[in-house]
Parts: C-alpha cells; structure tokens; sequence
C-alpha cells in the first residue's frame, strides 16, 4: 500500500501534512525502542454473514492445495497465511441464528439464553497485556454500532465507525485552545469520578451482600474510569504521531459495505506502525440491504439465506470476492511496510474470517477462519475434523502464546495449540 | 429417549466434586456455610441415597450414565449454580412423573412424595439463607431505555440517550434484570457522555430562533413545477432520448402524487432552524381510488436516508392530520404517498402518462409547519434554575458556542448559595427520594471549588448536574432488605408500568407512608395502567417477552415477498402491542393470547389478512370474522415475522418460540455437532420434507416431538404472517393467480402444498391452526403460569426461583378463581410478597 503509487495518491488527498518524513522514519519514539524489540501486534477481522464454503475450501490440505475463487485472490500471500477448517466454539445455539456474533472472540457459550453473561474477548486480554504501552489500549473498529470486543465483565464495546474520526483520534492534534478546553473536560471528569466513587463507597456501608458486590463493581468502574482519563491526560501532553496521508473521506452511503470496510481496515496498518495501538478488531456486519456492487441486486442477509438457489449465490459470490479483495489489500499493505528491515506483517497477527460455518443454516461448526502474518510456520491449508471440531479456542490459546501471554486456557479451549499449526 | 434433556445439564467428566466454597469475611459465606454445616454430607440428592440407588443408579451410573448422569455420584454443592440447576430439574423430572421410568418396580406415590419434599426443603432452605443476607433480587441499574426516561423527567427534555449507551445484557429475558445490568469503565464513560448531552439540550442559552410558521402547497416547489410544466413526451437529452413523463396532476385545490419516486414530494422553502419539536399539518385525499384510502406518510430527511414521522390514510373526501415531531436542525419535511402509481389493469404511470391515466393518487392541498414550538430559553432552563434571573446579552456582545449563539446568560444574585440550591434540588428530585443530611454536599462542593477556581455559574453548576446523572444514588435502584419502603415501592411500581421515575403523587403517598396500603397501592396502579405512559410498559414487556424487538432482524426477500414494506413493519408491531394493551384496558381474559374473538386492526394490517372495511391508520377493536385463522398473538403478523428468517420459516422455531414465550418450557438447545436444517427455495423439497429426516432419527425425535407441533400448525403462514396453502418458491412452481396492485406476479411461484397437521406429545392431532389453538385452550393454566413468571421477572429485577413457585402458584390460582383478566394479573403481581418486598 505504500508502494510509489499508493504513496503518491495519497499525497494527494493529504494537505496537511505533505511535508513530512516517511513512514519508516516516522516515530521517533518507535524508532528509538524499536532496536529493543519490536511489539508483536493482533487484528481480527470478522464477516457477519458467513463466507460461502464451497467457494473458499480446498479439497486438498496440507500445503499443495489446490486453488479455489476466493483463495485465488490471496494467491500472493499462500506463504504467509494459513486456512483452517473444522474450528469452532461449542455450544454456540443461541437466542437466534445470529447470536455467534457476539462471541467469535470470546466464546461464551449460548450467547442470549438465559442466564447468558458474555465474558472478556480474546483482543480485550490481550490489550490488558500491551495496551498500556500505547496511546490507544485497543482500536475497536466497526461498520455498524456493534463490536465483537468484549470488555471482562462482557460488556460490548461500541466500535468506531467513522474513518474520519479515528484517524482524527490517533493522529490530529486539536488547535490549543481545543486542547486546553479537552483538559479541562478530562480534568472535570476525573473530578466527577472522585465523587461519585466516594458516594458508591459510602453507599455500600449499608448495603446488603450481593448488593455491595454490585456497587463494588460500579466503584471499579468509576475508579478505572479515572485512571484512564488520567492517562488520557498524559498523552494529550505527548504530541500525535504524524503520518503522510490525509484525513479518509467517509462514505455517507450506508450501504456501501465494502466501501466503508475498506475505509477502515486502511486505518489498521497506520494505527500499528505508528505504534497508537497494538490491538485492533473490526466487524464487519452484513446489512439487509443491497451493496453497490455491480451485479447484485439483492440484499446481502437475504443472499446469506440463498437456499441454494444459483443466482443468489453467484450474487453472493460477487459480495464476497469483494469482501476478500479488501482483506487482501490489508495484507499487501501490512506486508508492504516495514520496521527494521521486517515487513509490518511479520509482527502482526491477523485472524480473518467468520462467527457462522453456513449462513444459510445458521450453522455455527466449521467456521472459515484465516491466519496471517505474526510468525507462524504458514502456507497450507489445516484441515480439522469436520464432524468433531477443534475449538476455535485452541487457536486463540497458541495466538495468545505467540503474542507472549502465558496463559494455560482461553475460553472453552481443551488444548493450547491446534495440530500442525507451528 | 428423554433422558436426552438431562444430558445437557452436565456432563460426567466436566465435573470435578468441588467442597463447597469458603470464602471468610462474607456474611453471604456464613450463611452458605450454615447451610452446609446444616446438610453437610446429606445435602440434597446424597441424603436420598437409597431412593437413588433403588430408582435412579442402575441407569444413572457411572458406567451406563444413561443421559450422561451419574447420580452415584450426586450433586451437592448448592453454592454451585449448575449443581442447583441439577438438582432442580431432577425435582422437576420426578414430579412431572417422567422419572423414574414407570415400571413395577418404580417408586410407590409416597416414596416419591418423600423425595420431592426432602428435595424442595433443601433447596427452599438454601435460597432462603442465601436471602437473608441479600433479599431475593440485587442492586439493580436503570437500563437504557430508563435512564433515558428518567433523564427526560428529570430535565424536562426530550432527548435521544438510549443509543449512547452500551446496549444492555438481558437475564431471564429481560433487561430489568440485575444479572445483566453490569457496570463497566465504557458504562461510566457512556453515562459522563449521555448526561453531556442532555444538559447541553436543557441548559440552551443560545438566542431565540426565528420561529417557522407557514403553510406550503406542491405548486410552488420547482421541481414539481418544473414536472408539470414541461410537456409530457418532450425528450431534453439527445444522447438518451428520455421522454419526459409528467408524474402530477395539478387540480384547482391540489396537486395529485402518483409516484414515490422522483422528484420527491419535498417542501424546500422549510429547513429546520434548530433541533426542537415542530407541528406539522397537512391536508388532502385519496384521488381515483373507488372509495378507498390513499396512504399519506411524512419523512424528515437531511438528503441522505430518510425516516419516517408517521403516516395517515386519507379518504376520497378532504381529511386535515396533524402529528408532532422532534426534527433536527438542517432536517426537511418530504411527503410521499404509499399505493398509489397503478391503475385497475396494474398499469402504472410510467406507462400510460399523467393525462390518461386513471390510477390511484394522493391529492395534496397543502403542508403547514409550525415551530419550533415552547418558550424560549425552552422551560427546562427554569426547571434546572428556577430562581436564578436570566439576563438577555446584548445583541454587539454575543459569542458563539459550539451549539450557536449565546443570548441569555444565569445571572445568579449570590453564586454560592444559589449553586447550592439548584444543586441540591436536582439531587432531590434524581434520588427519588429525601435527601440524607448532607447528601448533596460532595455535589455542591464541585460546583463551589469549581466556582472558586473561576468558572463560570453555568459552568460550575452543569458540573455538578453532571456528577448527579452519573451518581449511584441515580443510576441505580437502592431498595432495603425485607418489605420495600414507600420510596422503593414507588420506584418499583413506576419503572415496572411506565419504565420512568416516580412523579410527584407517587413521592407524596411514599413520604406519607401510605403507597404500602393495598388499596392505595391498587388505585396507584390503575392511574399508572391508564395514564399514557403506561405505553412504555406495554411496549417494553412485550417487545422482550414476544421478541418484538427483534422485528427488524431480518428483511423479508424482495423476490418471495414483493409486498413487504416499511409500514407494514411497523404495523405489525403496532397491531401486537395494541392488542396487549386493548387486554389490559378491557380487563381481557389471558385466553385471548392463544385464541380471541376479537383483533386489533389498522387498515394495512387487515388488508395483510384479508379483512375487509377497516380505513384508518388507526388501530382499533374489530370482531374475528368468520373463517379467519387469526385471533391470539400467534397469529399476529409481527410473531410470525419474528420466528422467521425473511426466507424461509422453521417449525422448529416457531415451535421453540411458543414453548419458551407462551407455555414457559424453553427447550434445551440442541445437542452439539447437530446442524440445523438446511433452508432450500428452490421449490423441490418442503421444510417438512427435510425436517422428517431429523425427526425420524431416535436422537432428535425425544426433543422435537415436543418442539415442533406448534410450528407444524403455523406452517399456514409465511414469513411476513400472511396466509398460505402453497410455499412461495423461487425455482419451480405455478404462476399465482392474485395480483398484485393489479398487476400478475412475476417475482415468485407457486411450490408445493402447505401441510399444517401434527400430532401433540399426548397423542391428540390437530388439522391446522384452529384446532392448534382449541387444543391449546387446554394449557390455560399453564400459559398463566409462565406470564406471571414472566412479569414477575420483569417487575422486580430478578428470576423467578425454586423458592418463589410457591407465590407464583397462589397468584396463578387467584387470577384464575377470578376471570383470567389480564389487568387482574398486574393487580396480583403487585399486590404480591414478591412484588413488595425486597
């Protein structure tokens, strides 16, 4: 992506910051640091509505696979990817046949029955690990107002959905009376937190037993609350990082998922090489109305349900090739930049693929999952059990290793790796 | 084959005996731990031992673990909520008489008798313990839609919050519950953020508006005009050689739309100045229409996705409607009508020209809009200061703020003390409740440092205002421990029936000490039910409860169901939530909810099921005719939409949606590594058909038998909770012989026949639906049971429990020594001990 002309078109748009040094030279704190150690960072990145198997399995496994359309489009990165079939989370019968949604990161069983409580996503552990090292804990991206990134006690973060808005955050500095009235606001806020957080204390002398667990809870939040506005207040101190490129247009067509998709996994490699965050996740939810793709014509949610009629899967094709298209300019452009001589991707991990195995079943077994990047030993296709699944978790639990967690488990994890994946 | 429903529970192998959890220093660890000492190794099962052993092991092994259980090996640790949910459905299995198996060697009555009562006495005893310490439910937060409501009272505002907020886990349901209702670093965040907002709404100080007030006609609007006045024909681009179509008609008195599309029915002459509530007027009527209605809707849009403000069915002769909106500054006001552009032979517009044609239309006379409407400053600034003077600033000294020009400034007469009181009285009326001595003093103390640190009154004071909303004496529901006193009880009453803060009479009789007298608290609650806000109530149970929230999950495909639109939609939902509330106004019998001889009908929904005779947009009571299938909520259009897909529909869904929703027996999700039936439209193969192979497999028939006889009978209906003899399809078929808008259907065909018999779990069968619905006459009890669990659940904040059945059970038995009323229920839940106390 940040090859000549990529480079050039977005100087371009860029305005204001036209002057400024190339990327590789661009943080000067990164640069410094980065002869210790270079971070190792995680992205996921999940389709709502399923990616259509028959067009993205091989028949073959193990590393001389053979081709298939959508694989076709991430033919240049076959060394550096590795496809998995035959995961998932068990126990994934929900409130409704979209309920998988919420818990592709974190995999809580039955998401929206009963007593159904979410707990922490993978990216959210991860981000308690390396997150304070950077402006941003975790960038949590989405095309729609809801995120697979769940907070410990399985609370949804809402993602960012507007481009403009994150690369405003990670990297305009307001004019300084903005500033100053941003510090004063955090500063009032930290107040705020003072008091109430006293008021839940005294509160909880009179409480009952499960009564002042609850208002424990809600002192915690306000008392981490305060210490994040703290740190925001640190880093307001510390000027943004600057990048090359100009602020992203947002697309006012809400249909345009791909579109705005695109949008916002371009924001992912600058947000990691300028080191704002080493944490990002982005879903991309698919919406009941026709994407401004030529050639469909109709609703993407309906396509999901094509009940095996051919024109709707050749439109859903279409919907989906474009979907791998974008993904597969996140990778070139992760691979593309570099950091001491290594390319981005080398030290980041991306999780690609979906919460359902078959949208037209709503069946949640043997989900599409894509591993890239993050030194991995890649270029096959793994193929696991596709009567007995693997759980996706083992999965989760050797990333979390090779991001330099020691954990034992994750989630409904059974084991710390999966079978031929080094 | 029932063991299967066990086996989910737990599995052997998954459980580790643990001892029960000691943690010191608890007073809920005490009383755990008295209970252990209590039962110590007789808790529960393992005191039945030998009636295991008899009954129960010699499938119930470790070795057989017939449905994976071993109860040689028992559940005990109560403390443990899986092993309490054990031992609770081997109690419901035994008195249900499902277990053990009925052979000659089974358990005689009393041994059974015995066993339940050892059983219920532990389990009563350990919640009962556990209630000591906490009472039955928890410290619950307000919920979005809550907080929203109680800060709108609160401000005097109307204000959108619910949408900044983290959207809210449901427990048991609900979103009342306090399981779910979690707090997080985002959750205060979100509260600092949503309070911002209101205030920023309710404390305006920016100059009065230029108030809009003017009545609008199509003949003026360019585009329109420009329509009209070019000649129909004409052809303005050489490269395309479009011909002009003129889409209007212009009369003496209006002008008549026959389109939805291009050029829209804008009013460009009208931008709203600022975000506020406007009156919108608008006269006309239905033009070529043989005496029916035309349907009028009003959309405010900022040139991007329009929404809609409401819609209205006018009749041939001239009707004037009038609807307020809250509009948002830079928002038009756009009319498009809805049914019209086709004429009796399904010709449209397009294809006949505007002179000739004779299809239906909408004549529109004029469009008024008045606003923004109230005083200015907006009355919510007196609410918040009402003693402090406001100072009109000077036109040459204005400043500009982030929310327009500043013309009014707080000109307090002493800062201090002023802040003190406005402060004070905030807290107040957000505590619902007196204030302790000094209980507001680390509120005003943040506006007084802040006074002294120099900022301003306004400044200091949001400030504060701020700390308020996001308090824990605001955003949570502090209730006592035992009965409830008059402050949580009218918390309590309020947010259950308007899901909003107590008002002033609700304070008034809580101070007084008199809402805890049943006949002051009934007559509470018949203002409440009859009061509007009572809407909130009935839209808030129902939406979770029926899962009408969920009615926009899915779009009906556009090919199978080509007439699906928006205000259908939204009729569906209005039409559920109607006849709900027409239930509880009327005092109706809860056997309505599976059969009633009445229906709540717009004019779109009884078109939808073929009823004739119905005009309004306005829902009102008709009688059942004859020969239909509906009456009773199973048949309403938005159940049936929300137990399909927009493709396809499932019995096995539907049939899950009435056992959990209606009967309260949601069934145990399917076992793993099952899939679900593959959807196929292609015409070849019915749902039926590929649901029989399932069904026929030993492992699956256990469950579904139970399952699926309801979604058998509602197999009659399609996705979008039309009538059906024959699948839609998409592959092979017959072309339909209806039209429609009096056109042939090309979009989809006719598939194979729709067969709604079944056969119940006793034995009995059913032809379809109307016989479904007799035969489920025969569950009256039990669909009672599950709504007042249901509101119970709802109301109080917390689950129903093993020790609560017996409260449910006598309100169960009052409601239905008395007539089954719906509103009758609502007395009972209220007047109950699980209602009252804490």
């Amino acid at each position: 992506m940040m090859g000549q002309i990529n480079r050039r078109a977005m100087l371009r748009g860029a305005g204001i910051a036209m002057a400024l040094p190339l990327l590789d030279a661009m943080s000067s704190r990164r640069a410094n640091s980065a002869e210790k150690s270079i971070p190792t960072r995680f992205v996921a990145v999940c389709t709502s509505l399923g990616i259509h198997a028959p067009f993205l399995f091989p028949k073959r496994a193990g590393p001389a696979y053979e081709q298939t359309p959508y694989l076709e489009i991430l033919q240049d990165f076959q060394d550096r990817l590795t496809l998995v079939s035959g995961l998932s989370h068990p126990d994934q019968a929900g409130a409704d046949g979209h309920s998988s949604e919420q818990t592709w990161l974190t995999s809580a069983r039955h998401p929206g029955l009963g007593g159904f409580r979410n707990s922490i996503s993978i990216d959210q552990l991860i981000a308690e690990q390396l997150g304070v090292e950077t402006r941003f804990p975790t960038l949590v991206l989405g095309t729609s107002h809801v995120s697979q990134s769940y907070t410990r006690s399985g609370v949804m973060i809402p993602p960012e959905t507007r481009p403009s808005r994150v690369f405003a955050r990670l990297f305009l500095d307001g004019r300084p009376d903005e500033v100053a009235d941003q510090m004063r606001r955090i500063e009032e806020g930290r107040s705020i937190m003072d008091t109430v957080g006293a008021e839940a204390k005294r509160l909880e002398r009179r409480a009952g037993v499960r009564d002042r667990e609850k208002l424990a809870e809600y002192f915690q939040s306000v008392r981490e609350m305060e210490q994040r506005l703290a740190r925001a207040q640190e880093w307001m101190r510390q000027p943004k990082p600057k990048v090359d490129v100009g602020p992203p247009q947002d697309i006012a067509d809400e249909k345009d998922l791909i579109g705005r998709m695109q949008l916002l996994l371009d924001l992912i490699p600058l947000s990691l090489q300028t080191d704002s965050t080493r944490v990002v996740t982005l879903l991309v939810q698919g919406r009941n109305d026709v994407p401004p793709i030529p050639g469909v014509s109709i609703d993407h949610h309906n396509l999901s349900h094509h009940g095996q009629d051919e024109a709707k899967i050749e439109q859903l094709r279409l919907i989906e090739e474009a979907e791998f298209r974008a993904f597969g300019s996140l990778l070139g452009s992760l691979r593309n930049k570099s950091e001491n001589g290594q390319p981005l991707l080398d030290n980041t991990l991306v999780l690609f693929g979906s919460n359902l195995g078959n949208a037209n079943s709503h069946d949640t077994r043997n989900l599409p999952i894509i591993l890239a990047g993050g030194r991995f030993r890649h270029g096959q296709y793994l193929a696991c059990d596709s009567d007995h699944n693997v759980p996706l978790c083992n999965l989760y639990v050797q990333i979390l290793h090779q991001m330099g967690l020691a954990v034992e488990a994750f989630g409904s994890s059974t084991a710390s790796s999966v079978p031929g994946l080094q | 084959m029932d063991h299967c429903v066990l086996a989910r529970i737990r599995r052997i192998g998954a459980r580790d005996r643990k001892p029960v959890k000691i943690v010191p220093g608890t007073l809920l660890v005490l009383a755990l731990e008295s209970v252990a000492v209590a039962a110590s190794d007789q808790a529960a099962l393992v005191a039945q031992s030998s009636f295991l052993q008899t009954h129960c092991v010699a499938c119930h092994d470790q070795v057989d673990a017939a449905a994976e259980l071993d109860l040689g090996n028992p559940p005990q640790d109560l403390a443990d909520p899986q092993e309490f949910a054990l031992v609770q459905r081997i109690y419901d299995r035994v008195l249900g008489g499902e277990m053990p198996p009925d052979t000659e060697a089974g358990p005689s009555q009393q041994e059974r008798a015995q066993f339940l009562k050892a059983i219920s006495d532990d389990l009563i005893h350990y919640e009962r313990a556990n209630e000591a310490a906490s009472g039955r439910t928890v410290l619950r937060r307000l919920n979005r839609v809550e907080y929203e409501n109680s800060v709108r009272a609160l401000l005097g505002v109307d204000v959108s919050l619910r949408d900044i907020l983290p959207p809210d886990t449901s427990t048991h349901g609900f979103d009342t519950v306090s399981d779910g209702l979690r707090l997080s670093p985002l959750q205060v965040e979100k509260y600092l953020e949503a309070a911002d907002v209101a205030l920023n709404t309710a404390i305006d100080l920016t100059e009065e508006p230029e108030r809009f007030h003017s009545r609008m006609t199509l003949k003026d609007e360019k585009a329109i005009r420009e329509n009209l006045d070019t000649p129909d024909g004409s052809v303005k681009d050489p490269v395309s050689k479009e011909q002009h179509r003129v889409l209007f008609r212009e009369l003496p008195d209006a002008v008549v739309m026959f389109s939805t599309g291009y050029p829209p029915g804008d009013f460009r002459s009208f931008s709203a100045p600022v975000n506020g509530r406007y009156r919108i007027r608008a006269s006309g009527y239905a033009y070529q229409t043989d005496g029916g209605p035309a349907t009028l809707r009003l959309f405010a849009h900022r040139f991007r996705e329009k929404r809609l403000l409401g819609f209205f069915e006018m009749p041939p002769e001239p009707r004037e409607v009038e609807l307020i909106a809250s509009l948002e500054r830079g928002e038009l006001v756009q009319v498009v009508p809805h049914g019209v552009g086709f004429d009796r032979q399904g010709r449209g517009i397009w294809n006949v020209g505007a002179t000739a044609f004779e299809g239906r239309g909408l004549a529109l006379q004029w469009l008024e809009i008045e606003g923004p409407l109230g005083e200015w400053p907006p009355s919510s600034v007196k609410l918040l200061y009402p003693d402090v003077p406001l100072r009109e600033i000077p036109k040459q000294q204005r400043r500009w703020r982030e929310q327009g020009t500043l013309g009014y400034e707080l000109a307090p007469v002493d800062a201090m003390s002023d802040a003190r009181k406005v402060v004070e009285r905030l807290a107040y009326r957000a505590f619902r409740r007196p204030l302790e001595p000094d209980q507001a003093a680390p509120f005003v103390s943040l506006a007084i440092k802040a006074l002294r640190a120099g900022r301003t009154f306004e400044e200091a004071t949001r400030l504060a205002f701020r700390a308020v909303l996001t308090s824990p004496q605001f955003i949570f529901m502090e209730e006592p421990i035992g009965s409830l006193n008059g402050y949580s009880l009218a918390a309590r009453l309020s947010y259950f029936l308007t899901s909003g803060p107590p008002d002033g009479e609700l304070l008034e009789l809580a101070a007084s000490g008199r809402l805890q007298d049943p006949a002051v608290l009934r007559a509470q609650t018949e203002r409440l039910l009859t009061s509007p806000a009572s809407m909130h109530f009935v839209r808030n149970f129902t939406g979770q409860w029926l899962d009408l929230r969920s009615i926009k999950a899915t779009s009906p495909d556009r090919q199978l169901y080509p007439e699906f639109d928006e205000i259908l939609q939204l009729s569906m939902v209005g039409e559920t939530e109607a006849f709900f509330a027409e239930m509880l106004a009327k005092n109706e019998s809860i056997e309505n909810l599976m059969h009633s001889g009445f229906l709540m009908l717009n004019r779109t929904m009884a078109q939808h099921y073929g009823i004739e005779g119905i005009t309004s947009e306005q829902f009102q009571r008709v009688a059942l005719p004859a020969n239909s299938p509906r009456g009773g909520v199973l048949t309403q259009a938005a159940v049936l939409k929300v137990t399909a897909n927009g493709t396809v529909t499932s019995p096995v869904v539907r049939g899950a949606w009435v056992q959990k929703r209606l009967l309260g027996q949601p069934p145990q999700p399917p076992p793993p590594n099952v899939g679900a039936v593959e959807p196929d439209t292609r015409g070849a193969t019915t749902i039926r058909e590929l649901l029989d192979k399932h069904r026929n497999s030993q492992t699956c028939a256990a469950c579904h038998r139970l399952i699926d006889p309801p979604g058998f009978a509602l197999e009659s209906f399609d996705v979008i909770g039309a009538w059906r003899d024959r699948y839609r399809s998409l592959g092979i078929g017959d072309k339909p012989a209806w039209k429609l808008e009096g056109r042939d259907i090309w979009e989809y065909k006719l598939g194979p026949p729709v067969d709604s018999s079944g056969v119940l779990p006793d034995g009995r069968t059913f032809d379809g639906i109307s016989e479904f619905k007799q035969l489920l006459l025969s569950n009256r009890q039990q669909i009672l049971r599950a709504l007042t669990s249901n509101l119970l659940t709802y109301a109080t904040g917390a689950g129903i429990r093993f020790t609560d059945r017996g409260e449910v059970d006598r309100i169960v038995q009052v409601v239905s020594t008395k007539d089954y009323g719906l509103r009758t229920l609502l007395h009972e839940v209220i007047q109950s001990e699980l209602f009252r106390n804490k």
